[in-house]
């Protein structure tokens, strides 16, 4: 197999949705062959980015998630939306 | 959905609005995560995602307790800010993004980077990885709600954040 056929299995690898026996095969392609791992390297390092920026919103406090809802509330009472 | 859920959509469908309110609660971050990640915008993903919930709390006569809520409720997060996007281009400019996070994760310009590589997506490649990198949907769900083949998630995901990563790496 080329590595332009493994490459999209490193999506599945990165996101934990390969069977055992495909993620086997991956991992025994990246153990020679650089530019596959360098590849999902840098997807992890995407993926880093984007889990900070989920924790930013999960972290924001309860008092925004309070003024959230009252939005919400006064908007459904006036029949708005 | 759990006995818990039940009970507030009920309250919902009876007319007790303060009913609405724990659903809102559990449902709120992640329906701001899915708007963010599609519009690029911190203050309109927050009006965008509290604009679909005042819709889900008006069609919830239409839903059935035989199925989840939050897939239904996404539908229509999709409706709401795909709409809002053909209605208006996105910004390209977010300097208010950094302005909302309670504990800063992310340097600025990173996140900088990352909002303006999302944008640079086709709509249904931004979709499909806000699904996955902003809602930790499974590609068996993805597949489901977007009514494609599991391979194809994750070959459209492959490519996706292949373009993602050429136009951040560019941007940093």
């Amino acid at each position: 197999m080329s590595c332009e056929t493994w490459k999209p299995l490193l999506a599945g690898y990165l996101d934990g949705e390969l069977t055992p026996d495909e993620s086997e095969r991956l991992k025994s392609h990246l153990s020679h062959c650089s530019e596959c791992r360098d590849e999902l390297t840098e997807m992890r390092e995407l993926e880093g980015v984007t889990e900070a920026m989920k924790r930013e919103i999960d972290t924001l406090p309860d008092v925004f998630w309070g003024r959230y809802w009252l939005s919400i509330y006064n908007r459904t009472e006036r029949g708005l939306g | 959905m759990d006995a818990t859920e039940a009970d507030w959509i009920e309250g919902c469908k009876a007319g007790r609005r303060r009913a609405f309110e724990p659903l809102v609660r559990r449902y709120g971050p992640r329906a701001y995560r899915f708007a963010l990640g599609i519009v690029g915008d911190a203050e309109e993903a927050k009006d965008l995602s509290q604009e679909a919930f005042i819709r889900a709390y008006g069609a919830m006569e239409r839903f059935h307790e035989t199925r989840s809520f939050y897939p239904w409720f996404l539908t229509i997060l999709r409706n709401v800010c795909l709409s809002y996007l053909r209605r208006r281009r996105p910004k390209v400019a977010l300097e208010d993004v950094a302005e909302t996070p309670a504990r800063p994760e992310l340097a600025p310009e990173l996140r900088l980077a990352m909002e303006t590589a999302l944008l640079s997506l086709k709509e249904a490649d931004r979709e499909i990885l806000v699904m996955k990198a902003f809602q930790d949907m499974s590609y068996a769900e993805i597949a489901e709600t977007l009514g494609i083949p599991i391979g194809t998630v994750m070959s459209r995901l492959y490519h996706t954040r292949r373009r993602l990563k050429e136009v951040f790496k560019n941007v940093v």
